[in-house]
């Protein structure tokens, strides 16, 4: 026997959404823990713009348009899955794949610059906020790769089928994660 | 229509040992699990108790069955201590155990929403404790900068004398951390999608509340604190300066990150609390409870301050001192909710009908020394009388009376009243007495006299006081609270042995036993693995007790008044 | 095209417009004109992305308050945080 799920109010969330929302919740504050710290200590202290000086702009810029298309390709696929194209949902998530291992590939090139130019964590406190908070960033959004990868193959491989709507609750949370790039891309780079 | 618990179950019933009770996905295995694991902990996080009252009473003699307690041995045991009661006792008996046994049922609900999501939380957890207890026996022993591993003690290794025990500690808490987090979003989405039909927000038992709201405070606070871990574990491993003044940092900024996840913390493990007592007294009082709605809405405000008040935990912190006063006031107001929760209680009890079984004992002394413990709380939220009482004995009574009237008295609650539920045998009334009434008497033998040796001056974390002179008018009260400690502790062997008779021996228990109206209880004991043989239909509110011109003094909350005759019910 | 991806294809450019806008600030404005445009860009670009990617427009009010909330404790927690490290008491 079955128990169905009916609620009285007839509001209904579907399961996966409320839930990938919660979790999202709860990252929010993550995010903004780091984030507000470094404000706030940049705020009340010195030397921060000088050491920020030596970051590679463009990098970071190429960065942001990588993570932003991102964005717009892994909705695409989303939108091609609410057509029933598997197909095109899968060469959707393909670019988006590509384009977050392009951003790591990118972080890392720029990471070994800063390294050997003698710019380590332990360089002062820039640095450490620098390498935390990317370093962190950049764990979430290998995650989101993972996630994007095994969705792309189920799409390619038309096993997708019955659960189209988990490239939307990826898609949230990859979105979620470039807006915390929106926001550390000027806190780092150009302020 | 959301048939999300028939795509979950289409693997059918399991029946090897594995599938049944090792990797099992349904949520009263999983609260099982969740509660050997607890009440590991729980006899581990007592036994550093032991040690840490007898090195207070007898410093530098050799523990019975232990030994001698270098002092920074002592640290490592009240840094484990805390940090094992808190994270891996009360969370999980409180939070895991009777949210993931009850809330599916008390809903109406096969499973929780995400039934594997929920197998991986619970092994998560049992990571983190693998983890944990892996710090006990690395070089330089187990953490030992306190369960709040202030930096900069936390953060370098020659302070303490530990090694790589911080770092597990750190490691230990974030997976913890991780478990809950999945744990929330599987509670909040199967209370808002597979409540069963009828039952509205408004006909939910308010244990389901107080789980939704802690849940929601949890994922909402503890981003700060993983956020602080990650720095920390930054700052002593890959020479980052997050909280080192000498490279631009500051230790201040722990204290806040760990507190505004701290404060909070507290009512998450206090709120399911309050749901087990209001529950447990309705029934053994055969009274609504008083101000259902009312105390739903001040516990959502409750949570809503708790975000507010968390430097009250950091006046004398070297904290800007401008912040005592709004957080002093923010403190105040957090008591009023709260108020108006443990006056309901009250009025519930109010011209009810009580009988006096375990399960109530329990719930009735939970009250009792919450109350105590909150009335204490002012004197410490309050930044004047703080400067003179923090880091004293006095916070360490105060927050024993709180905490301990939560996880322990309303934790044994809850096991006496849900056993049978939970395991189709009813616990031993006499033995349950029994351990009631030492585990009163003891905790506030120690306890009680507790504040005195506080407001005498006796600061935390010392583990000798007597090389202090002004410390030897307590030394007396220490040794009285040691030994009644140990009586104490030494009580909880009723519970053990009740527990574990009970299990193989006990007299097998009926679907309703104590005649509750709640949902859980119109089916068997234990629940069949798919819960209820058909999906319930909810008709009223959980608390229909003692209804004027009734035939009984209950009704069920699925009962149907246009079918059936009473004689049908158990 | 359809309606819809012509739609997230015109955040796009919106998006990418933002970018180039907020580097165009850093460069040419005076420190303190540059960061308000520039953290007011940034706010629109997490809007344009939440409300049109993720899907809030959509919403009920609940998801509204799952993403809502969250920010405002992290707000409340950066405005508790000025005294102790923006504006010391004393200078450290």
């Amino acid at each position: 026997m079955v128990t169905n799920a009916r609620t009285m109010d007839g509001s209904l969330e579907p399961a996966g959404k409320a839930g990938t929302w919660w979790f999202l919740s709860s990252e929010i504050p993550t995010f903004g823990g780091l984030l507000v710290s470094y404000i706030v200590l940049r705020l009340g202290g010195s030397g921060w713009a000088e050491a920020s000086s030596h970051l590679n702009l463009n990098i970071a810029l190429a960065n942001t348009f990588l993570l932003l298309t991102s964005s717009m390709t892994i909705v695409m696929a989303h939108a091609a899955v609410q057509e029933n194209d598997h197909k095109r949902a899968a060469k959707f998530l393909a670019l988006t794949v590509l384009l977050g291992l392009s951003f790591l590939i990118m972080k890392a090139l720029e990471y070994g610059v800063e390294i050997r130019h003698g710019f380590l964590p332990g360089s002062g406190i820039f640095w450490s906020f620098y390498y935390g908070m990317t370093g962190l960033h950049a764990l979430h959004v290998f995650a989101g790769i993972i996630v994007n990868l095994v969705l792309c193959i189920q799409a390619a491989r038309g096993s997708l089928a019955p659960n189209g709507h988990r490239i939307e609750l990826a898609g949230l949370y990859w979105h979620f994660v470039d807006i915390v790039w929106i926001f550390l891309f000027p806190l780092l780079y150009l302020a | 229509m959301n048939d999300i618990a028939q795509k979950n179950h289409a693997h059918g019933n399991p029946r090897n040992f594995w599938r049944l009770y090792v990797f099992s996905t349904d949520h009263k295995v999983i609260a099982k699990q969740y509660l050997g694991l607890a009440l590991f902990w729980a006899l581990l996080g007592g036994f550093t108790a032991y040690l840490i009252r007898w090195q207070i009473a007898h410093p530098d003699t050799e523990a019975w069955g232990w030994g001698f307690i270098e002092p920074g041995v002592y640290n490592a045991l009240v840094t484990m201590h805390g940090t094992i009661m808190v994270f891996f006792v009360a969370m999980p008996l409180l939070l895991a155990v009777f949210g993931n046994f009850l809330i599916p049922l008390m809903i109406g609900a096969r499973d929780m929403a995400f039934p594997r999501l929920n197998m991986l939380s619970v092994w998560i957890f049992a990571l983190a404790s693998i983890v944990l207890i892996t710090s006990f026996f690395v070089p330089g022993g187990a953490p030992a900068a306190g369960w709040t591993g202030y930096p900069p003690l936390s953060a370098k290794n020659e302070y303490t004398g530990g090694g790589y025990g911080v770092d597990l500690w750190l490691v230990a808490l974030a997976l913890e951390f991780a478990s809950f987090l999945l744990g929330g979003v599987n509670f909040l989405t199967t209370a808002m999608n597979l409540r069963a039909p009828g039952m509205t927000w408004l006909r939910l038992p308010v244990l389901v509340w107080m789980q939704l709201i802690a849940a929601v405070v949890f994922m909402l606070s503890v981003g700060p604190i993983i956020a602080g871990a990650v720095l920390l574990l930054m700052d002593r491993n890959l020479g980052t300066t997050f909280y080192a003044p000498a490279g631009g940092g500051d230790p201040l900024l722990w204290q806040h990150l760990f507190w505004f996840f701290g404060h909070p913390e507290v009512y998450v493990i206090l709120l399911p609390g309050f749901g087990i007592i209001l529950e447990v007294l309705a029934v053994f009082a055969r009274k609504p409870v008083f101000a259902y709605r009312p105390i739903i809405y001040a516990s959502m405000v409750a949570g809503l301050l708790s975000f507010i008040v968390w430097a009250h935990h950091q006046y004398l912190s070297g904290m800007d001192p401008r912040l005592a006063m709004p957080f002093s006031i923010t403190t105040i107001i957090i008591s009023v909710p709260f108020g108006l929760v443990v006056l309901s209680i009250i009025a519930t009890l109010w011209g009810s009908s009580m009988s006096f079984q375990t399960p109530m004992l329990f719930a009735l002394g939970s009250l009792g020394v919450f109350i105590f413990g909150g009335l204490t709380g002012i004197f410490n939220g309050s930044a004047p009388v703080d400067i003179y009482i923090h880091d004293t004995y006095f916070v360490v009574a105060h927050f024993h009376y709180t905490l301990i009237s939560n996880v322990f008295f309303a934790g044994f609650a809850g096991l006496y009243y849900w056993f049978p539920k939970m395991f189709g045998r009813m616990m031993n009334e006499a033995l349950g007495k029994i351990h009631f009434w030492l585990t009163f008497i003891f905790f506030n033998a120690v306890f009680g006299p507790m504040h005195l040796v506080g407001v005498g001056g006796m600061m935390r974390r010392i583990s000798n006081p007597t090389q202090y002179d002004f410390l030897k008018p307590v030394e007396p009260l220490n040794m009285f609270i040691t030994l009644m400690a140990i009586l104490l502790l030494v009580s909880q062997l009723a519970f053990v042995i009740n527990f574990l008779w009970s299990l193989l021996a006990g007299k097998v228990a009926t679907a309703n036993p104590w005649r509750s109206n709640t949902l859980e209880w119109t089916t068997s004991s234990p629940p069949p693995h798919e819960n209820f043989a058909a999906t319930p239909v909810v008709h009223r509110g959980a608390y229909e007790y003692s209804v004027p011109h009734a035939q009984d003094d209950w009704l069920p909350q699925d009962f149907d008044s246009d079918k059936a005759s009473k004689a049908a019910l158990p | 095209m359809s309606a819809q991806s012509r739609h997230y294809l015109i955040i796009w450019f919106w998006l990418v417009g933002l970018v180039v806008l907020s580097v165009a600030a850093a460069w040419i404005l005076p420190k303190s004109q540059a960061w308000v445009l520039i953290f007011t860009v940034a706010g629109a670009k997490a809007f344009l992305v939440a409300r049109h990617y993720m899907h809030l427009k959509d919403e009920t009010w609940l998801i509204y308050a799952i993403a809502l909330v969250p920010l405002a404790f992290v707000f409340v927690l950066l405005i508790a945080l000025f005294p102790d490290f923006v504006y010391h008491l004393t200078r450290r």
